[in-house]
């Protein structure tokens, strides 16, 4: 199932519904997906909610020109990328030490042949180390990645989201799986 | 699917998981702007101009705009940027840091007197004063009771209650709200929109009576909680014993330690005193100290090392850095509200007033006359005092000959109270001069508007604002 509901709001006949109560209703649906997808890409609940929040304050101040609200989620899922791709260049992206623990990337992925008392805080290190190395991607490589296996959207839906073609989406899916076991690997370049 | 993939899909499910559906702000909470028009509406065709020239008719306009900006710039002086502003190529850093605060926020009471009313939250402008935005209490509260900063300038932490406006007893302190249990949220102002919003501090709600101070540590990982043990669930969980005490909890983890001090000691001439935290918890930049003014044997201006949890005792664990001579005094200025320390760590300041020579608050009281009213400057290196900043002469307010507190309604006679000071203690604000506000930057003062509306909150003596 997927973390976040694709089902869009269904339009509404026009003058139905007053605006706020359809401003409430996408935020009771949407809020929280949106701010996990946004937790992922940057790694900060505050800077996600900020992201979401702007977001929302963006959909709803451009409500005027919204004239069908199940593109509302297309929206805010845009914005919240865009929001994303923003903080990540304010910040300074210094070389981090990434490197997972080697057995990870031998026969035991998850590491659950090893598993000891300190397994939970060792599996909590290494998806730090895979959420950070995938930050350190290029913004199209990162978002390709999370549109597909976090949200397991079809390479069709990626495309419109990031607005570029399925091809490139591919592309982009292979290059940042590829530089992501070359971070994880401890290779710099 | 491959190893990589693997791990991608698990790690950003489990960081997914780790937001829980109740971090996330209600719709009510999020203070999002309402929609300005109905949805249902055409959008607006953007554009003077339509067809197919328009591409090149709007290109030959921005060029224009761009060539008449170039222009101006070089026939017109540069104009200096504004004060305050956080930005520039030309600030260096200590510049940056001692910049004036934009923003600040206020309890304000919704009606007259403030201790019988509920108080919402105003984000305020703090040069012009202007109301930036209004922030009423979370729909399961009835009124906010507390704001703190914290190190970003749009975020504060406050505090939100129950509203209960019935009279407890005669004594006026309890026509308040003071007994119900305060529950902290984060506040984030936004100023593109002027919207707001409010998460929950992941921290038990704090039981009122008794609740001093709350502050939280730079890096935003811990708040510290100064309590007395007047509140009857206190007293009851401490074994009966009334203590003075500080906790810092962890907001990674849930981790917490206290440090308390017997509530009452021996004072002067071996009278029982009260051992009063004064004012506000200030942290360091260290993220681990934590400054506070203290009335007990030894009264002054204490340091904590919230990294000692090798003992339970406030006064073992805390250092004295700034004695205070007598009651609140050092030298001749006697401090009355609590110390803020500079994140720099080098200095505390105060508000405060001096006091004749050889004057002895114990035996003849507060000085009746003009006396000198500021934000007394002590190094922390020294104990001594540097300065009084923001110096004014101007008679202390009384009532009945002592200083009545519970009595202002509103800030326009009280105390000198300093509100904020800044990394390098450059820019200072705070009350003064019967309750005007000031801003003391590099020494030369500035009035700014000061709204009577704001409120001093349950507890306090302090107006509540926070920069």
């Amino acid at each position: 199932m997927n973390p976040i509901s694709l089902r869009s709001a269904r339009p509404e006949a026009p003058g139905s519904r007053d605006a706020s109560a359809i401003a409430a209703e996408l935020y009771a649906e949407h809020a929280l997906a949106m701010t996990r997808l946004a937790r992922i890409m940057l790694g900060d609940q505050d800077a996600a909610q900020d992201v979401v929040h702007d977001a929302f304050c963006g959909l709803i101040r451009h409500w005027g020109r919204l004239t069908d609200p199940g593109r509302a989620a297309a929206y805010l899922r845009a914005a919240v990328l865009n929001g994303c791709r923003d903080v990540l260049r304010r910040q300074a992206r210094r070389p981090a030490d990434v490197s997972l623990r080697p057995e990870l990337l031998g026969d035991d992925p998850l590491g659950t042949g090893s598993a000891g008392a300190d397994a939970p805080l060792l599996a909590t290190e290494d998806r730090r180390a895979v959420l950070a190395a995938l930050r350190l991607l290029p913004d199209r490589q990162r978002e390709a990645l999370v549109l597909r296996y976090y949200l397991d959207l079809p390479d069709a839906d990626i495309s419109r989201v990031m607005g570029i073609g399925e091809s490139s989406v591919r592309s982009a899916a292979h290059r940042g799986l590829a530089g992501l076991a070359r971070l994880l690997a401890g290779e710099t370049s | 699917m491959n190893r990589i993939e693997s791990l991608l899909r698990t790690a950003a499910r489990d960081e997914a998981a780790e937001v829980a559906p109740e971090s996330v702000p209600s719709f009510a909470d999020a203070r999002l702007p309402a929609p300005r028009r109905p949805l249902d509406r055409s959008p607006r065709r953007s554009g003077l101009v339509r067809g197919p020239l328009a591409p090149l008719l709007s290109a030959a306009a921005v060029v224009a705009v761009v060539a008449l900006a170039l222009t101006l710039s070089r026939v017109l002086p540069g104009s200096a940027p504004p004060p305050g502003s956080r930005t520039g190529s030309g600030s260096t850093p200590a510049q940056t840091a001692d910049a004036i605060p934009p923003y600040y926020v206020a309890l304000t009471a919704t009606g007259a007197p403030a201790t019988g009313h509920p108080f919402t939250i105003t984000v305020r402008s703090t040069l012009t004063g202007k109301a930036l935005a209004t922030v009423a209490p979370p729909s399961t509260f009835g009124t906010f009771s507390l704001v703190n900063a914290t190190a970003k300038t749009m975020t504060f932490l406050v505090g939100a209650q129950p509203w209960h406006p019935a009279p407890i007893a005669h004594d006026p302190r309890d026509l308040t709200n003071s007994a119900q249990p305060v529950t902290l949220f984060w506040l984030r102002y936004y100023p593109a929109t002027h919207g707001v919003r409010l998460t929950r501090v992941p921290l038990h709600p704090f039981y009122g009576a008794g609740l001093q101070s709350v502050s939280v540590s730079p890096d935003g990982s811990r708040v510290a909680v100064a309590y007395q043990g007047q509140g009857k669930q206190l007293s009851m969980s401490m074994g009966g014993g009334e203590l003075t005490w500080i906790t810092v909890y962890s907001l990674r983890g849930g981790s917490f330690h206290s440090w308390s001090a017997p509530a009452t000691v021996k004072g002067y001439k071996g009278l029982p005193q009260r051992t009063n935290i004064i004012g506000t918890l200030s942290w360091a930049a260290d993220d681990r100290t934590v400054a506070f003014l203290l009335t007990a044997q030894r009264s002054g201006v204490y340091l904590l090392d919230t990294a000692d949890t090798g003992t339970l005792d406030l006064l073992t664990a805390g250092r004295l850095a700034v004695p205070l001579t007598g009651q609140q005094s050092n030298g001749n200025f006697m401090c009355d509200d609590g110390p803020v320390i500079t994140p720099g760590g080098t200095d505390v300041l105060c508000g405060g007033f001096t006091l004749p020579a050889g004057w002895s608050v114990e035996v003849k009281g507060y000085p009746r006359g003009t006396v000198t009213q500021g934000f007394g400057e002590f190094s922390l290196r020294t104990g001594k005092l540097v300065g009084i900043l923001g110096a004014v002469r101007a008679p202390l307010p009384f009532t009945s000959g002592q200083p009545n507190p519970y009595l202002q309604a509103t800030t326009d006679t009280v105390f000198p109270f300093l509100l904020y000071t800044s990394q390098h203690a450059q820019v200072t604000i705070g009350l003064t001069d019967g309750g005007h506000a000031v801003v003391v930057r590099d020494g030369r003062t500035r009035r700014i508007p000061w709204p009577l509306s704001i409120a001093i909150p349950f507890d306090s003596n302090a107006p509540g604002t926070a920069w």
